[in-house]
């Protein structure tokens, strides 16, 4: 079981994936916006990050970039769930150096399993830019 | 008129050529006449591969127009196949355009053409993929490979080519992606999962086709897995 930080703007996709986690058995932390998610970040040391791109300020790509840049949140997974779903999107998210991407919708099912095997699975090496 | 399909990876290593050899050999077992290309030119290895003397008139020596097809088609272990040049100097004026015109008259003699192209997206790769009806993609279950292949994958749909599926090669450590998920972000099948296997090291070695040399070693069975699945399915 892991602490994982979800991080979306959209108050309801929070609540159901808090749910859905919480299920799993995994304690959950939130974040609606980027600014909020660098501070729980720092406060609450998650294990794994679900992280939206759409949102105002700082978006996912902004924040994987910030958190893939330093050297004391490198090693956090962060796995990208968003509706952008194109195989573009896809790739985006992966050469921004995601540990993974998620697209929504998703059943609870295998969101769950994928946040177990990405749980269970070293991060990938950040290599700087 | 066969159909012709062209063996593609985002990134080197993922041991596509091999794959191409040995499926083209097990396509052939299963009755089809193949030919096999090495389109890889400025990275053959069809030729280490089979374990054919380099001395052979090569597809460098058609793509520079020295050569006709029936100069440079070969049989080997079931197959025919075209084999790169490893000299430095057969790289020059190459023209890679003519590629085409070899994949198309091959496919007016033989019902499967298998052609392998260079990794990555170059001017050989794109020019690989174009010249044939169809993609077979090759990846380890690792991060940097899946998000290449999922780059060729792009590129090969964009150029209105058909995709048959992505094999697995390697398959076997505990750090591998899980197959659900690559098929997950790759939106294709998994057509076939070809086992780490150091028989085809050993093969490599000694310069002879996997499933010739050890036709019940795991990776060869997993290969001729794919190939039966292949015919099958793309008939």
């Amino acid at each position: 079981m892991g602490k994982i930080l979800v991080v979306d703007d959209e108050p309801d996709i929070v609540y159901l994936i808090k749910k859905i986690l919480e299920k799993g058995g995994h304690k959950v932390i939130e974040a609606y916006n980027g600014e909020e998610c660098l501070e729980k970040v720092k406060t609450e040391k998650p294990d794994l990050i679900l992280l939206d791109i759409m949102m105002p300020g700082l978006d996912g790509y902004d924040i994987l970039r910030i958190l893939k840049s330093k050297e004391d949140t490198k090693s956090i997974t962060i796995a990208i769930l968003t509706a952008k779903s194109s195989d573009e999107d896809k790739i985006k998210s992966l050469d921004e150096q995601a540990d993974w991407h998620i697209s929504k919708p998703i059943d609870k099912d295998k969101l769950l399993d994928m946040v177990d095997w990405l749980l269970k699975s070293p991060p990938r090496k950040v290599l700087e830019r | 008129m066969g159909v012709s399909v062209c063996l593609a990876s985002g990134k080197g290593g993922s041991g596509k050529s091999t794959i191409c050899a040995n499926l083209g050999v097990a396509i052939s077992q299963l009755g089809y006449k193949t030919a096999i290309v090495d389109a890889d030119v400025e990275g053959s290895s069809m030729g280490l591969i089979f374990g054919i003397d380099f001395k052979v008139p090569t597809i460098h020596e058609y793509l520079s127009g020295s050569a006709g097809v029936e100069d440079i088609v070969l049989k080997a272990d079931g197959v025919e196949l075209a084999i790169g040049s490893v000299r430095v100097e057969d790289l020059k004026d190459l023209n890679i355009e003519l590629l085409k015109n070899f994949i198309k008259e091959l496919m007016e003699k033989y019902d499967v053409v298998l052609v392998d192209a260079p990794s990555g997206l170059g001017i050989d790769a794109i020019t690989a993929i174009s010249a044939c009806d169809a993609v077979l993609l090759v990846a380890t279950p690792d991060i940097l490979s899946v998000t290449n292949s999922l780059k060729t994958k792009v590129v090969a749909e964009r150029l209105g080519k058909k995709v048959l599926g992505l094999v697995l090669n390697r398959v076997g450590s505990a750090y591998d992606i899980p197959t659900k998920y690559i098929e997950d972000i790759m939106g294709i099948k998994v057509i076939g999962e070809v086992a780490e296997d150091e028989e085809v090291k050993k093969s490599l070695v000694e310069g002879k086709v996997l499933l010739m040399r050890n036709p019940s070693s795991k990776a060869a069975k997993d290969i001729f897995k794919l190939a039966e699945k292949l015919v099958l399915e793309y008939p």
